[in-house]
């Protein structure tokens, strides 16, 4: 068996892949890609049992024997080399030989057959497994959504219903997406034209984060994301990307989102932002609590460290209420400023010093990041 | 002549070996401070037998005016005995609440004098005031400054004991009393100390004192040449550590961040109360919520909340039975309400038929409430944001306008007389 693969084809599919193979090695073949040749073509597949990858190249194959390779040493030794091509031929056992122009590689591969399947159909529509829904976007439309959100999804895995992205329609032709950790929660709704859902699904943070980076890639005008009873996944140009649903309930987001704020405080999102990060090198490096002080016509932003040192900033915002103050971890600021346009402006909803605040838009309206104060 | 026998120390202990580097401490201790903020309040009281936390013929005396002093009374007695010994005196519940604010401005004094200052109790500390001498001067006169300090700030009488180790400051300040200053050098430490009663050292208690006298042993002095290995024997690990305090051996230092391990309160009945009574549940609410805005007050949350009764079946030589049950939530909380809870919860699960003389509710498991980020998702929704709120707002009122305006309906009363420990 030998096949040839165009060596900047092979770096592009293998990068794609780095996100998803199991970096800690517990299990060694989910270190590995599989590698299966066919007419013309070879597939590539990886899986970390819960997101599973697979893409086609075109190649020269001499006859179809699958067969496995450590995704990380293949993608740097394709990465390294400046041939045009790479050429892979098996050896006795479960030796392979690669060739990039005079450099040879020895690899051992793994039994194919011990190979996991994929979290997926195979580009089927399985009827039985239970379609819940089919989400029809331009993929700059849903790499937004996916933008707006996945920031706000909880690094604790413990919280598992809290560790990924939730997605529902709240009506008929309209797609949510909500993403909290229990501090702040970012939604984003959207027109999806014939989208229809009972309930909702919660995709996992890592799948969603390689579902955007598909996105980017060149492909189909319309992505086409479909939700089965246990799975999502995306079909883009020769890419089939799949990952098993979070299982859990997302908690009730709804009930946490103020109705209404006593101030709606208009701020240019630049002088935010960039007051913010002048402030937060003063913050508690585990908390980053930064003050917002409202008086008159001022918003002063300031951060104080014991023995560190002090930082303050006042910008002028048009604020006639009665002084007050409100307590933020900074961060949690400048993730949602970062995913207002530049020069965009933000609207803070804000009640009183312990009241979840609402972030918010004129941008897109259909917006909303609502952020718990910190006691100061 | 044999040398002196050498304590063992870990190149740690270089920085508090009293031979290295002379210390100075300050033990600081307020004069009757119950009594003479309740003087100070009330200028009717002044010149006039004061007795706080005696107006239950159970509890005992918490502090006493020194005019009450002169008719034999002391803290710690028994009611019953002081109403005995002072008839006419002026018996007084107690505002815990304005005692904890003022001690707040006395700690003040006291850390305007030296970072290192170790609470002992609301109004009572040691200050290590080791190298302040270039800012204020002599020990006399750094005592002298301290005295008239509290008495600007405070109004309130301080008497101070200062020497090189925190054993012979904390004997000066009581041999002071009241309004004194004694300081001694470490030049004259030995010669202080030898003649006292040795129950003046910490650690000699009521047993440890007999034993001792029947050792021969009446004075520090004595104490000071007894040899260490029968003292060892006599008295296991405390033997050579006694006999190191009594040879003006004291190298513990002045701790600052002292963490305090637990916080309680607890009361003694008038008369005694049915297990499933309203009256002990309402008492239970009481000290909850008091331990809940202490805990808000020093920025502390607890975990563990265990509850504490004395059944009124007496064992002899004034001994009860007593009855611990602890719980251990799953979040830490300085909430009265929830503190109550657990601790109503526990009570349910005590059944012994019998009747109770004293409860208390205690906390432990502290940790330092630095956790700021409010949650989006209390559940039920918002309810712990909501409470902390509220908790807010109460002890802002308190804060303002004193612990009497403002309660539980259910607590109404309940805390006649809060005996308080400080641990």
């Amino acid at each position: 068996m030998e096949i040839a693969i165009n060596r900047v084809a092979l770096l592009d599919a293998l990068s794609m892949i780095q996100g998803i193979v199991e970096r800690r090695n517990t299990v060694p073949i989910l270190g590995h890609v599989l590698i299966e040749p066919a007419e013309g073509r070879v597939r590539l597949s990886a899986t970390d049992l819960e997101v599973g990858i697979r893409t086609e190249l075109t190649a020269e194959a001499s006859d179809p024997a699958s067969f496995t390779l450590a995704a990380r040493k293949l993608f740097e030794i394709v990465r390294e080399t400046e041939a045009e091509q790479v050429t892979i031929k098996a050896l006795e056992r479960d030796w392979m030989e690669l060739r990039c122009g005079r450099a040879r590689f020895k690899m051992m591969g793994l039994d194919p057959r011990s190979f996991p399947s994929l979290p997926a159909t195979n580009g089927q529509l399985d009827r039985e497994r239970g379609i819940q829904a089919e989400l029809k976007l331009s993929p700059d439309v849903l790499a937004n959504m996916i933008d707006k959100t996945i920031f706000a999804v909880s690094p604790d895995e413990a919280r598992y219903n809290l560790s990924g992205v939730y997605l529902a329609a709240p009506e008929s032709g309209t797609v949510r997406m909500v993403a909290t950790d229990g501090h702040r929660l970012s939604l984003v709704d959207r027109e999806a034209g014939g989208f229809a859902m009972e309930g909702g699904v919660i995709i996992p943070r890592k799948g969603l984060a390689e579902l955007r980076k598909l996105l980017d890639e060149p492909g189909e005008d319309v992505a086409h994301l479909v939700i089965e009873r246990q799975l999502a996944w995306l079909r883009r140009g020769a890419t089939e990307l799949s990952m098993r649903l979070v299982e859990g309930e997302f908690p009730d987001y709804q009930g946490v989102i103020p109705t209404e704020s006593r101030y709606q405080i208009h701020v240019g999102r630049d002088i935010l932002l960039n007051a913010m990060r002048r402030a937060a090198i003063f913050s508690n490096e585990r908390y980053h609590g930064v003050k917002l002080a409202f008086a008159e016509g001022t918003l002063t932003v300031s951060s104080t460290s014991p023995e560190v040192g002090e930082a303050s900033e006042t910008i002028d915002v048009a604020f006639n209420g009665a002084e007050f103050s409100i307590g933020f971890n900074a961060l949690y600021i400048q993730q949602v400023l970062n995913v207002i346009p530049s020069e965009g402006e933000a609207v803070l909803g804000l009640s009183d010093e312990v009241t979840a605040g609402v972030i918010t838009t004129p941008s897109d309206s259909k917006f909303r990041y609502v952020v718990m104060p910190m006691r100061l | 002549m044999k040398p002196p026998p050498r304590i063992r120390s870990s190149p740690g202990d270089l920085l508090s070996d009293p031979s290295a580097a002379p210390r100075l401490i300050a033990h600081a201790d307020m004069d009757a401070f119950y009594a003479s903020i309740e003087q100070l309040d009330n200028p009717e009281l002044r010149g006039k037998p004061v007795i706080v936390g005696g107006t239950s013929m159970r509890g005992v005396v918490t502090s006493a005016s020194y005019e009450a002093r002169k008719f034999g009374i002391r803290s710690a007695m028994p009611t019953v005995e002081a109403h005995r010994l002072c008839p006419d005196g002026i018996f007084i519940a107690g505002r815990m609440g304005r005692y904890v604010e003022i001690a707040r401005r006395v700690r003040e004094v006291f850390e305007s004098f030296s970072p290192v200052v170790e609470p002992l109790s609301l109004d009572e500390a040691f200050i290590d005031l080791t190298g302040t001498q270039r800012l204020f001067g002599t020990p006399v006169d750094l005592g002298r400054a301290l005295k008239r300090q509290m008495l600007e700030r405070t109004g309130l009488i301080v008497s101070v004991g200062i020497a090189p180790t925190k054993m012979a400051a904390k004997i000066l300040s009581d041999l002071s009393k009241p309004d004194g200053l004694l300081v001694i050098t470490a030049e004259y430490l030995r010669s202080f100390l030898d003649p006292l009663p040795v129950d003046r050292l910490w650690g000699v208690g009521r047993v440890t004192l007999e034993r001792m006298n029947r050792a021969g042993i009446r004075t520090i002095g004595d104490l000071a040449r007894y040899d260490v290995s029968v003292l060892r024997r006599m008295f296991g690990s405390a033997g050579p550590h006694l006999h190191e305090l009594a040879n003006a051996r004291d190298p513990r230092p002045v701790i600052r961040d002292w963490q305090r391990k637990s916080y309680g309160e607890e009361s003694t009945f008038d008369r005694d109360l049915e297990l499933g009574s309203l009256e002990l549940r309402r008492v239970f609410v009481a000290h909850s919520e008091a331990i809940g805005r202490r805990l808000r007050a020093d920025r502390v949350r607890a975990r563990t909340v265990t509850v504490k009764l004395k059944l009124a079946r007496a064992l002899g030589s004034g001994r009860y039975p007593l009855l611990t049950r602890s719980a251990t939530l799953e979040k830490s909380t300085d909430d009265g309400a929830t503190i109550a809870q657990t601790a109503l919860n526990l009570l349910a699960r005590v059944r012994v038929p019998e009747r109770v003389r004293l409860a208390g509710v205690q906390v432990h498991h502290l940790e330092r409430d630095d956790e700021m980020q409010l949650q989006l998702f209390d559940s039920p929704a918002g309810h712990e944001a909501r409470r902390w709120r509220l908790n807010r707002a109460v002890d802002d009122v308190i804060r303002k306008f004193g612990d009497n305006v403002i309660s539980l309906g259910l607590v109404q009363a309940a805390k006649a007389s809060p005996t308080r420990r400080i641990k």
